[in-house]
């Protein structure tokens, strides 16, 4: 081979010496433009990017600012399943025509409000009305095909529409306002506390008590769910497995229950326990009283938080993370 | 097991016991050789075309605005709940065959069926009064669904015009009636109807033929029960139906008859079996289990649970019966028990006579707690016996009732064939395929040739649309109003839960619009219900029957006997019978159904065909081979079918079930017009009116062509070789013993209170009702085995648990939930192996059918199978003979995801796409598996299933046969079927058995919406919700009310391949068997065939650890000192 280097015709075949100069560019030219690629496929294709502010363009322009937001009607007049079933189903122009309709179009004669009745922005819901086709309204919010969401599972313990759905009482259209990645569902999951109220309080989206009002609730639903798990007899106290393990045998559910409840709200701490083992009487359980003198004095003001974690303890919420909570 | 029997043999297959390469591959790879490879016929260029097709859609799909449209209603109605399903009440019909449903609607669309939990023909009553959720329901109520979104259902009505058919119109039709000769008094006109108990149907027929004296109406049904009301009117004079109730049985005799499944009865017929079978009530009622002996031809699903099985030709069984009766006579004149003396066969029909005449002991009373039962293939004559030997015996179990008066089917469509050849001008053809399914020696195609106008209504086309000038569109079950009387007498209904998919109209409908009305389904059914007011009505849609409307028994004396039979028992008969048997397809109305397809054959375990079964020695003797054709010839017609060689079939009989090879059918059953070959093989050229269900001589003659039959029984086997190296400690997967032993058992280790109290109580038997209690009462703590290291419990039959005290191998993070514990038990001495569940399953989630060639490659996604195993006695297995036993007994198990706390297949997943969840659940996630199948080889019990190909969406497979051919209208068609409470799975994702997740999860959702504790037993899985005999149970196992809990604490309970230390979340119940000890059995002695009593051959059984067999043997020496 040796002598052939340096031969016209093998030179002819070489790629002339600078070209290495090039491949090295080539190389890094390259993986320039692939990191590039990869950073803008990577953010572009981030749930923030690609489905928060989602917005179609509905066949009526309904303004759930306007229904929701100055009228106040309550989220659960159109959206009447949410309680109830896996769906909050989008209301059938039936419930529209409660208000839009004019006349009664199940019961014979019968008539009813008529506000709007010839503006031509609800035409497509009086043609639903006249023809009892649907009107075809277009999908905001959705989780992929393999997520199984229940709305009826969040909405009954406190969680508010707004966690997930955003300010829509303040919507003219609309929009998609949080993620719903994965990630952002496990957040919540993992640290539930937050997003728990007052189940009353759930289709009231701008419900933002400040401090004085937060103790009161605070105080109202300890007494409530002290009252629904305890009753007169008072709340077993389970400070550590090890007296729980000593009571006769494993503690019964019910108990169980009222344990986690005080000892989430009570903490580990054994103030609550000391106190009242001091006049623990025959049972050793604590009263209602003794709960509510612990509370003003070791928790004068209560955050979202605690009241979020009171609720949770008192009626067993709780959040799972394993993969069949969402995937079947 | 019996020590007699080890454990090398248990054989499932001939292929395991000959261990040829095929079943070593089966055996040593989870996934079979080329399971990976491309399916044959897709080219590279098909290939690239797809791949570039599925890259452009990624990128569309990808896309996140896509708008998707959400239609409401725009008048909801009231308490219609979109998303949620709701239940109703319904009935359906075949050829005069009813089953009573409750059927499950997603959003007005159909898709699942299950048995009505309140019709007394399916609902399960419990001991304790309470019932199970739903009813149960065989394999086929659970496939009828899929009928509904058929894609080969007819899209309306058709005229031929020339040689093509032109779409038509109901009204064309109705237009077009008067002439094709519907009109005036009917001269000329045929009517062949499948036969049926609508009061409507029959009102109609009855106006019509008083419109139109001059018309003929014939009923025909190739399955029925014609045999069995004309053996009962020889015996008493009157057309009856027989009802049994074996839940007080004591000893049952089948003759040639398949009770547990093929039965117009059968779900009440297997639930009172079950019944009488449960070890702790018969304890408890100081009674034995009931005892079951089969005498048949053919391996069927009693005669695989059966204690005793005899081999015995259908053709002799005639021969037998009568020989049967004579030994009861004697006994019965003689007021003793006859001698048990002679040949084995002597000595089992004195046995057998002894049995039914004095009960189990052969020598008390059977207080009339025995019965005789014959299949509905047997001649009259054998049923006329029967009922003989019931009344002399005095049995209780059987009650008759009167049917209506009517032609027997055979009978009825010989005169159908002659009216038509006497100059039919107009034939109607309402349901049915008499082209298809007529006796062939009428020549039914050829006859009908020359009626000038043809009408056939149908579903779909078939075989015999094909022959017709006009199809009409009938419309499914599930569509339109009907009304039938159930087998029990009672009146049901039947209610659309969607309209007609297509242009369909009910039967009912057709008449009357034949007859010039319009009348609409509804109000024609109402009018037969027209005694009910309203708010009876209203009930009775609810319900889906009229309660208290089931016939009552008639009391009858004085069966007649019937004529000797020509045949005396025992004569010598070289000849080869064929038996003909309902299979999965029915009588091939289910040839279209892919469920039915592919569910293994319980016996068999053959999918998509219908394999002529013998036994070894009849096909040395003919020369046939396993997975080669036979030509059987009859009166000079013949059919070439590929041959199953299945031990314990009676020699010289070969068995084939009906109902396949359908040339006119579908994409799945096969079809000429679209090129997708018939699955198995036409049995019709066989069948004569004269050897309908068996043709006594047949000329079987081998082929040597091959066949290849997609039998599922070596997949997924459960790897002997690793247990081996363990040693012979623990090798059996299903454990079993004697009732005899679990009586003993009971007694020495007070399970059960009534067995104290036995001694204390002078009153003896009135407060034996507690079994649940009674453990308690004995300090055995019955849910407590994980939380106790030790526990002291006794398990029978000698079965020790297990302890790995501290063999944590995988530390956790978290902890398990304290609230729920998912776990289940399948008690074997219920199980019958039907497969009701396997169809069940494949219906609650969605699991694709793969198609034969699929199967053939071990790629079947069934996510529950039943396992079948053979034995034979050790005598034959150790002088290497094992296919010799005449009589191999059979065992079944079903196998499903046992959910193992330390899950193997989770440690090895590279992705965590299969990881634990804190309620015991072994969670799969579909979107993260990127199928490395490493899962599926690490899980011992073999129940994972891989996507080879996308299934589901049928677009891009192959080999199966709709690849490519449905338009995307038929595939939406087909998708309806599914449940969207599960998600349907793609190509190279693994799947398998979740416990059914969605049912959990919303019912958990449920009761925490609701505010309430989740009931003990309220949530339920498919499997559990079909059973008939109630074998399987699902809960929470830290619920001690649950019934999972208090049966996974059952002295009986196992967990198979316990040594593993996986924390099995599923368990086992103990088989119990009932055998006689001194029932003759055929051994080798010195290489010869001789006779022995059972008693010698199997000896009580041995389960003990070796470490423990001293006490053991103690214990046995203990037993037999007390026997």
């Amino acid at each position: 081979m040796a002598t052939d280097a340096g031969s016209p015709k093998y030179n002819d075949f070489l790629f002339p010496a600078w070209v290495n100069k090039m491949v090295i560019l080539g190389l890094a030219s390259a993986g320039l433009i692939g990191g590039y690629v990869a950073t803008i496929g990577f953010f572009a294709t981030h749930p923030t990017v690609i489905n928060v502010g989602h917005m179609p363009e509905q066949p009526v322009p309904f303004s759930h600012a306007l229904h929701a937001g100055k009228l106040k009607l309550d989220c659960r007049y159109c959206h009447n399943t949410v309680e109830k079933a896996a769906h909050a189903a989008i209301p059938p122009s039936a419930t529209c025509g409660n208000c839009h309709g004019g006349k009664d179009r199940v019961k014979e004669g019968a008539s009813l409000a008529a506000v709007h009745l010839k503006s031509e922005k609800l035409a497509p819901l009086r043609t639903s009305l006249e023809t009892g086709n649907p009107v075809e309204w277009l999908r905001v919010h959705e989780v992929p095909g393999f997520v199984y969401f229940n709305h009826s599972a969040h909405v009954t313990q406190g969680v508010s529409c707004v966690e997930c759905h955003g300010r829509i009482d303040k919507m003219e259209v609309v929009y998609q306002a949080k993620k719903l990645s994965m990630k952002w569902c496990l957040d919540c999951h993992r640290n539930p506390d937050e997003a728990i109220r007052p189940v009353g309080e759930v289709t009231n989206l701008g419900w933002n008590p400040d401090e004085k009002e937060m103790a009161r609730i605070y105080r109202d639903e300890f007494a409530k769910a002290f009252d629904q798990l305890a009753g007169p007899e008072g709340l077993a106290y389970f400070k550590n497995a090890a007296e729980a393990e000593k009571a006769e045998s494993f503690p019964h559910r019910d108990e169980r229950q009222q344990d986690r409840f005080a000892s989430r709200v009570f903490g580990e701490v054994d103030s609550i326990g000391s106190a009242a083992a001091a006049d623990r009487d025959d049972n050793g359980r604590i009263t209602l009283e003794e709960a509510s003198a612990y509370l003003k004095e070791h928790l004068p003001s209560p955050t979202r938080k605690d009241l979020g974690g009171m609720l949770r303890a008192a009626k067993n919420i709780d959040p799972k993370q394993n993969c069949s909570t969402c995937h079947r | 097991m019996s020590k007699a029997e080890s454990q090398n043999v248990l054989y499932r297959s001939l292929e395991e016991l000959e261990d040829t390469p095929e079943f070593q591959e089966f055996l040593t790879r989870e996934f079979p050789e080329g399971a990976e490879n491309a399916p044959d016929g897709m080219t590279r260029r098909r290939w690239v075309q797809l791949m570039g097709a599925s890259a452009v859609l990624a990128g569309v799909s990808g896309c996140r605005f896509e708008n998707r449209k959400i239609t409401p209603y725009a008048f909801r109605p009231e308490d219609r709940v979109p998303g949620e399903t709701r239940t109703f009440a319904t009935t359906i019909e075949w050829a005069g065959n009813v089953r009573p449903l409750f059927v499950t609607s997603y959003d007005a669309r159909p898709i699942k069926a299950d048995g009505s939990p309140i019709h007394p023909a399916t609902a399960m009553i419990r001991k304790d009064g309470s019932a199970t959720r739903l009813g149960a329901s065989d394999a086929i109520t659970q496939a009828c669904v899929l009928d509904l979104y058929d894609p080969d259902r007819s899209r309306g009505c058709l005229e031929k015009v020339d040689r093509d058919y032109v779409e038509r119109s109901w009204d064309d039709f109705a237009a077009a009636a008067a002439s094709l000769g519907f009109q005036g008094d009917g001269a000329g006109v045929v009517v062949l109807a499948e036969p049926t108990t609508s009061r409507t149907v029959s009102g109609l027929k009855k106006k019509m033929l008083s419109s139109m004296p001059a018309a003929q109406w014939f009923e025909y049904a190739p399955i029925n029960s014609d045999n069995e009301v004309a053996g009962l009117k020889a015996a008493f004079g009157k057309s009856l139906r027989p009802h049994y109730d074996l839940s007080k049985a004591e000893v049952v005799v089948c003759l040639d008859a398949d009770p547990l499944v093929d039965h117009p009865d059968a779900l009440k017929i297997a639930r009172g079996w079950s019944k009488s079978r449960v070890p702790d009530d018969a304890v408890e009622e100081h009674r034995q289990i009931s005892r079951l002996y089969s005498v048949e031809s053919q391996f069927t699903v009693t005669g695989a649970n059966a204690d005793h099985r005899w081999p015995v030709k259908s053709s002799h069984i005639a021969a037998f019966a009568s020989s049967l009766k004579e030994k009861v006579v004697a006994a019965n004149k003689a007021g003793k028990p006859v001698e048990v003396s002679g040949s084995a066969a002597e000595k089992r029909m004195a046995i057998l006579a002894n049995e039914l005449m004095f009960g189990i002991s052969g020598t008390g009373n059977s207080h009339g707690r025995c019965v005789v039962l014959a299949g509905a293939s047997q001649p009259a004559a054998v049923h006329q016996l029967v009922a003989f030997i019931n009344e002399a015996i005095g049995s209780t179990l059987v009650e008759y009732t009167e049917i209506e008066e009517s032609s027997s089917s055979l009978q009825s469509i010989g005169q159908a064939v002659e009216a038509i050849r006497a100059g039919a001008k107009a034939l109607l053809i309402i349901g049915g395929n008499p082209v298809y399914d007529a006796p062939a020696d009428l020549g039914f195609e050829s006859a009908i040739e020359g009626v000038a106008h043809k009408v056939h209504f149908s579903m779909s086309r078939n075989e015999t649309t094909d022959r017709c000038d006009w199809h009409l569109n009938q419309a499914h079950p599930m569509e339109v109003w009907s009304d039938s009387v159930a087998y029990d007498g009672s009146h049901c209904l039947g209610q659309p839960m969607i309209a007609p998919l297509f242009d369909a109209k009910s039967t009912a409908e057709l008449l009357s619009l034949l007859l010039g009305g319009t009348g609409e389904g509804s109000e024609l059914v109402r009018s037969a219900f027209a005694s009910l007011d309203d708010s009876a009505w209203s009930q009775l849609v609810h319900d889906g029957f009229v309660s208290g409307s089931a016939a009552k028994p008639v009391k009858l004396q004085g069966a007649k006997e019937p004529a000797k039979p020509s045949m005396a028992w025992g004569a010598e008969d070289d000849r080869i019978e064929v038996v003909f048997r309902t299979g999965n397809l029915y009588d091939g109305r289910l040839a279209n159904n892919g469920w039915m397809q592919e569910v293994p054959d319980s016996v068999t375990k053959v999918t998509w065909d219908n394999p002529a079964v013998m036994n070894p020695k009849t096909a040395k003797a003919i020369g046939a081979k396993q997975n080669e054709k036979v030509k059987i010839e009859v009166g000079g017609r013949t059919i070439e079918a590929p041959v199953f060689i299945q031990p314990g079939q009676a020699d010289n009989s070969i068995s084939i079930a009906i109902g396949y090879g359908r040339k006119k059918v579908g994409y799945i059953g096969g079809s000429i017009e679209k090129k997708i070959d018939p699955v198995g093989v036409d049995v019709g050229p066989l069948r004569n009116s004269a050897g309908w269900n068996i043709v006594e001589d047949a000329k079987p003659d081998g082929t040597g062509s091959r066949h290849r039959l997609s039998s599922t029984q070596d997949h997924h086997v459960i790897d002997v070789t690793g247990k081996k190296a363990i040693g012979d400690r623990y090798n059996q997967l299903i454990f079993e013993g004697t009732f005899d032993h679990f009586e003993h058992f009971a007694e020495d280790h007070h399970l059960f209170s009534g067995h104290d109290e036995k001694g204390h109580d002078e009153n003896g038997h009135d407060e034996h009702g507690h079994d649940e209690h009674g453990h308690d009462e004995h300090g055995h703590d019955e849910h407590g085995h994980d939380e106790h290291g030790h526990d002291e419990h006794h398990h029978w039959p000698g079965y020790k648990h297990l302890h790995f005290d501290n063999i944590d191998p995988i530390p956790r993070s978290w902890k398990y939930s304290e609230d729920y514990k998912w776990g289940m038990t399948i008690d074997l001495t219920r199980c019958t192996g039907c497969s009701a569940c396997v169809v069940a399953c494949q219906a609650e989630n969605n699991i694709a059918v793969v198609g034969k060639d699929e199967v053939a490659r071990g790629r079947e996604l069934h996510w529950m199978r039943i396992d079948r195993y053979l034995s034979a006695n050790s005598t034959y297995a150790n002088s290497g003979r094992i296919l010799d036993d005449p009589e191999p007994r059979v065992r079944t198990q079903p196998v499903t995801c046992h959910h193992c706390e330390n899950a193997p297949c989770e440690q090895v997943c590279p992705v965590a796409a299969t990881v634990h969840s804190n309620e015991g659940l072994n969670d799969m996630v579909y979107n993260r598996c990127i199928g490395t199948r490493y899962c599926g080889n690490n899980c011992p019990y073999k129940v994972r299933r891989f996507n080879y190909l996308n299934y589901s969406d049928a677009t891009t497979f192959v080999k199966y046969p709709w690849a490519d051919k449905l338009s995307q209208d038929d595939l939406g068609l087909k998708g309806l079927a599914n449940n969207p409470e599960v998600t349907i799975r793609s190509r190279g994702v693994m799947e398998k058995c979740t416990y059914c997740v969605q049912r959990i999860q919303n019912g958990k959702i449920g009761a925490k919406a609701a505010g309430r504790e989740l009931g003990s037993n309220e949530i339920t899985t498919a499997c559990q919700d079909c059973c008939p005999t109630e074998a399987i149970q699902f809960g929470n196992l830290a619920d001690p009310d649950a019934r999972v809990a208090k049966a996974s604490g059952d002295v009986r309970s196992y967990i198979m391949l316990e040594e593993l230390n996986i924390g099995q979340r599923t368990r086992y119940l103990a088989k119990v068997t009932n055998p006689n000890k001194d029932w003759p059995v055929f051994v080798l002695k010195d290489g010869e065939k001789a006779e022995s009593s059972y008693g010698k051959v199997f000896e009580a059984p041995h389960h003990a650890q070796p470490a423990k067999k001293q006490d053991h043997e103690e214990e046995a020496k203990k037993e037999v000192s007390k026997a």
